[in-house]
C-alpha cells in the first residue's frame, strides 16, 4: 500500500516537472489543460523516456489513461503494455512522436499483451522491427496513429506497422502507415477486425488480412505500395481457414512500388503494381472499391498453388479460393505495364482488370455453385480466366461463367 | 495566469493520481533486496540463509556471459509437488531468486566479480509475478526497478581481452516475454529435466534432485529415478544431437512451444518434439518478416548457412535476432553447436 502510494506519487512529481520543462509557453499549458480531461497521468519528454514511459505503463491502474504530451520521446528498448483497458493517448500523430531510431532491444516498438487497450494520437518512428504488435488480446483499438519508417523502400525496415495477431475485436482507424517492408496494416490469425479510414503508402503491402475471419475493411486509401489490399490464408499456422473479409469503398491506386520485401517471405512474391488479391481464402466480398492505375493488375483471385508457392505440411490447409464475391467495383487503368512474374502471362497488355487463376478442386461438389468466385457488375472492367493450373490451356476472357451473385456479408460490429 | 493554471493542473493531477485503496496491500515484495533477508551479510557474497536453497540448471539461457546464481525459498513447512516429466507445483509464497553477475575475468568465475541484477519470481494468490533489483556500485544493496535499464559491464574475456559491453536489464513486463504461457507466468528453470544432474555438495558428487529432497524441498520422498527426465549439459560430452536439443530447449523453447509467444509461428523447439516440420526441418518462415533473411527454411538439413535458425541466432539486430530480448551478444558456443548439429544432418534437401 505504502509502496504503491510512493511510486505513483513519484510519477506525478515527474509529470509536473516534465510539464513545466516542456511547457514553457502558455499555449502549451492551455493545450495540456484542454487535454487533461480523462488523463490519469501526463508525461512529457525527459532525460530518460524509457524509464518514465515504461514505468507509467507498468504502474498504471486497469482502465486508466496515460497521456503523452507533445514532443519527441526516444527509446532504446521496446515498450510493453500489460495492463487491461489501458488508454495511451498522445496529442496527435505528428505531435507526440515515439522515436525508436536507436532501438537495441525488442522486435517491436510497442507490444500489447493485455485486453481492451486503446492507443491513439501518437507516432511510432523508425522502430527496429514491427511498429505496434498486439498479440493474443481481446479488444484492441489503434486510432489516429502513425507508424513511419523514414528510409524509403528499405528492406531493412520493420515488417509490420500496426500488427494485431491472434486477437479478437480489433479496430484500426484513422491511422497512417508508411515504409513497412512487409505490410503496413497486418491483421493476422484474428477474428472480428474493423479496418477503416486508414492510409497506407510506401509499404510492400498496404493492408493484409491473413488467416483472419470476419474482417471489414472500408474507406481506406492505399497507394504507392507494391500491392494495395491482400487477403490470404497461409498453411502451417496455428489459426487456420480465415474467411469473410468484407472489403468495400476503398481507394486502391497506383500501387506500383518495386517490391522491397526480403525473399523467403510470401509477400516478396507479390508483383509490383498489384491492386488487390485474394489468395486461398473463401467467402470474401470486394465491392464498391475504386481500383485504378495499378500497373500489373486490378483484382486477382488465386489458389495457393505450388506454381508460385512452397509446398506445405498442413493437412487442414485448403489451398483453394472459393465462394468470393466481387461486385460493383470501379476499375480503370490497371495492367498497363505488368511487372515481375506477371510479365510472363501469355495475354496481351493491358492485362485484364479482373483475373481468376482458374484453379479449383474438381473433387469438390460445386453443383449449387457455392464454390464459384462471382464477378458481378464491375462496370466495364475486363476479365480473364487464366487456367493457370492447366498451363493456360483454356485461357479465356469470357466473364459469363462467373457472373453470379451472393448474399452480402454483414458489417463487423465491435462491442 | 500561468501560476493559476499551474495550480489547476497540479490539483487535477494529484486528485486523478491518488493511489487506489487496497492495491498491493497483501504483497510481500520489498523495494530493497536486503529487506527480503535472503542472504547472510555481506549480501554480495550471495551466501544464503537457512531455508534459501541454491540450485543449478543443466541448459541455461544465454545472457551475454553473465553468470547466474539461483535459489528457491519455500514458506515454512511447505513443499513442492514433484513430477518426473511435467511442471512442478509450488506452494503459495514460493520465491525464486536469480542473480546475474560478471566475474572480472571470465576465466576465473570464482574470483572477483560484480553483481548487476537480481530477479525474483514470487508466487502469490495463485500467480507468479516478476521483480527486478539493480545492484548499486558499492555492491551493498539492490533496489527494485520497474522500467528496465541499460548498463555497462567490464570484464576480461576468455582470451584475456578487456571488454566493455552494454548489458540490458529487462523491465518487469518483459518477464512475460520468456515466462509467459497463454495468460500465465511460469517458472522455467526449476523442473526435473533442468535439475536432474550431478552437483558437488559438501565435497561430494550427488544427484541434485536427491540433494534437494534432503533439503526438504519436496512434499514427498522422490522415487523412480530412472523415469526422471534430464537435459544434458550442452557443453558436455553427450551426443551432438542431445546437446543441440538441450540448448534449443534452454534458449528457445520458453517461447517456441504451444502457448508460448513464439507459438504463432508453429515452430516447437522443446526437447521432446519429434515432428520434423514443427522442429523447423524444411519449415518455411510463414510470418517471420525480415527475420527470414533471404532464406527459405528454418532448418535445411546439412546446410547451416541456408537455415533461418542459424541466421537468427547469429544476429544482434533487434528485428532479426533470436531470442528476442535476452542478449546483445551472440552466443558463439550455441551458434557453433546448432551449426554443427544442422551440418551433421543428412543433406536430403527440402521439397520445392
Amino acid at each position: 500500500m505504502r509502496n504503491s502510494n510512493r511510486l505513483i506519487g513519484g510519477l506525478v512529481m515527474g509529470s509536473l516537472l516534465g510539464l513545466l520543462a516542456c511547457g514553457e509557453s502558455e499555449k502549451f499549458i492551455e493545450e495540456a489543460c484542454a487535454d487533461l480531461a480523462g488523463c490519469d497521468v501526463i508525461l512529457c519528454p525527459s532525460d530518460d523516456d524509457l524509464a518514465l514511459v515504461q514505468t507509467a505503463f507498468i504502474e498504471a491502474e486497469e482502465g486508466s489513461t496515460v497521456c503523452l504530451a507533445e514532443g519527441i520521446y526516444t527509446f532504446q528498448s521496446e515498450l510493453s503494455i500489460d495492463v487491461a483497458n489501458l488508454t495511451v493517448r498522445g496529442t496527435g500523430m505528428d505531435k507526440t512522436i515515439l522515436d525508436f531510431g536507436e532501438q537495441l532491444v525488442g522486435s517491436n516498438g510497442m507490444h500489447v499483451t493485455s485486453d481492451g487497450v486503446l492507443l491513439e494520437g501518437f507516432q511510432v518512428l523508425n522502430p527496429a522491427g514491427d511498429g505496434i504488435r498486439a498479440s493474443d488480446v481481446d479488444g484492441i483499438v489503434f486510432r489516429a496513429l502513425k507508424v513511419l519508417w523514414e528510409s524509403e523502400g528499405d528492406k531493412g525496415n520493420g515488417g509490420y506497422g500496426l500488427y494485431p495477431v491472434q486477437s479478437n475485436h480489433v479496430l484500426v482507424e484513422d491511422s497512417v502507415v508508411s515504409g513497412a517492408s512487409d505490410s503496413g496494416i497486418y491483421v493476422g490469425q484474428s477474428t472480428n477486425a474493423l479496418i477503416r479510414n486508414n492510409v497506407a503508402h510506401g509499404n510492400v503491402a498496404g493492408i493484409e488480412i491473413e488467416n483472419t475471419t470476419d474482417a471489414e475493411v472500408h474507406d481506406n486509401h492505399t497507394y504507392d505500395n507494391t500491392g494495395g489490399i491482400l487477403i490470404f490464408n497461409l498453411p502451417d499456422l496455428p489459426v487456420k481457414d480465415g474467411k469473410r473479409a468484407n472489403v468495400h469503398h476503398n481507394l486502391i491506386e497506383n500501387n506500383n512500388r518495386k517490391n522491397f520485401a526480403k525473399t523467403g517471405n510470401v509477400v516478396a512474391l507479390v508483383p509490383q503494381g498489384t491492386g488487390m488479391f485474394i489468395l486461398a481464402s473463401d467467402s470474401n466480398e470486394l465491392h464498391h472499391n475504386t481500383v485504378t492505375g495499378n500497373q500489373t493488375l486490378g483484382v486477382m483471385v488465386l489458389d495457393y498453388t505450388t506454381t508460385f508457392f512452397d509446398s506445405w505440411d498442413d493437412l487442414e490447409f485448403d489451398p483453394n479460393a472459393e465462394g468470393n464475391f466481387i461486385h460493383h467495383n470501379t476499375l480503370s487503368g490497371n495492367g498497363e505495364d505488368p511487372k515481375d512474374v506477371a510479365k510472363a502471362l501469355p495475354i496481351p497488355v493491358p492485362l485484364p482488370d479482373l483475373v481468376w487463376d482458374g484453379c479449383f478442386d474438381a473433387e469438390k461438389d460445386n453443383s449449387d455453385g457455392s464454390l464459384t468466385n462471382c464477378f458481378f457488375e464491375n462496370g466495364d472492367a475486363t476479365y480473364s480466366n487464366l487456367d493457370l493450373c492447366n498451363d493456360f490451356a483454356d485461357l479465356d476472357f469470357d466473364i459469363t461463367p462467373v457472373t453470379c451473385e451472393r448474399p452480402p456479408l454483414e458489417s463487423v460490429v465491435l462491442e | 495566469m500561468k501560476v493559476a493554471l499551474w495550480w489547476t493542473l497540479s490539483a487535477l493531477l494529484l486528485s486523478a493520481c491518488a493511489a487506489p485503496e487496497g492495491e498491493k496491500s497483501g504483497s510481500t515484495v520489498h523495494d530493497s533486496l536486503s529487506a527480503h533477508g535472503f542472504f547472510i551479510p555481506p549480501m554480495s557474497a550471495q551466501i544464503p540463509v537457512a531455508g534459501v536453497i541454491p540450485y543449478v540448471v543443466s541448459s541455461p539461457l544465454w545472457s551475454d556471459h553473465a553468470v547466474k546464481e539461483r535459489f528457491i525459498v519455500l514458506p515454512e513447512g511447505e513443499g513442492v509437488v514433484f513430477s518426473p516429466t511435467e511442471e512442478w507445483e509450488f506452494p503459495e509464497g514460493t520465491t525464486l531468486i536469480k542473480t546475474f553477475l560478471f566475474p572480472n575475468d571470465l576465466r576465473e568465475p570464482e574470483g572477483a566479480r560484480r553483481l548487476v541484477e537480481t530477479r525474483i519470481l514470487l508466487f502469490e494468490e495463485g500467480e507468479w509475478k516478476g521483480h527486478v533489483y539493480i545492484w548499486n556500485a558499492e555492491q551493498t544493496e539492490a533496489t527494485r526497478h520497474v522500467p528496465g535499464q541499460f548498463t555497462t559491464v567490464n570484464y576480461l574475456d576468455f582470451e584475456g581481452t578487456e571488454r566493455s559491453e552494454t548489458y540490458v536489464i529487462p523491465n518487469t513486463n518483459q518477464c512475460k516475454n520468456c515466462h509467459g504461457n497463454e495468460d500465465r507466468v511460469l517458472p522455467l528453470g526449476p523442473r526435473t529435466r533442468q535439475l536432474n544432474r550431478d552437483v558437488v555438495r559438501d565435497g561430494e558428487v550427488v544427484n541434485q534432485l536427491n540433494w534437494l529432497m534432503n533439503q526438504a524441498l519436496f512434499t514427498e520422498p522422490l522415487v523412480g529415478e530412472e523415469s526422471w527426465e534430464s537435459l544434458p549439459d550442452p557443453t558436455g560430452d553427450a551426443s551432438l544431437d542431445a546437446r543441440a536439443r538441450s540448448w534449443l530447449e534452454g534458449n528457445c523453447a520458453h517461447c517456441h512451444k504451444p502457448g508460448g509467444d513464439g507459438g504463432t509461428s508453429g515452430l516447437v523447439l522443446l526437447n521432446s518434439e519429434t515432428h520434423p516440420t514443427k522442429l523447423g526441418i524444411c519449415k518455411g518462415p510463414v510470418a517471420a518478416g525480415p527475420g527470414a533473411g533471404r532464406l527459405e527454411q528454418d532448418i535445411v538439413p546439412g546446410h547451416p548457412e541456408k537455415s533461418i535458425l542459424i541466421y537468427r541466432i547469429n544476429s544482434i539486430d533487434p528485428e532479426i535476432k533470436m531470442p528476442e530480448i535476452s542478449n546483445l551478444l551472440v552466443d558463439e558456443m550455441g551458434l557453433q553447436l546448432i551449426s554443427d548439429w544442422i551440418a551433421a544432418m543428412e543433406p536430403t534437401g527440402c521439397p520445392p
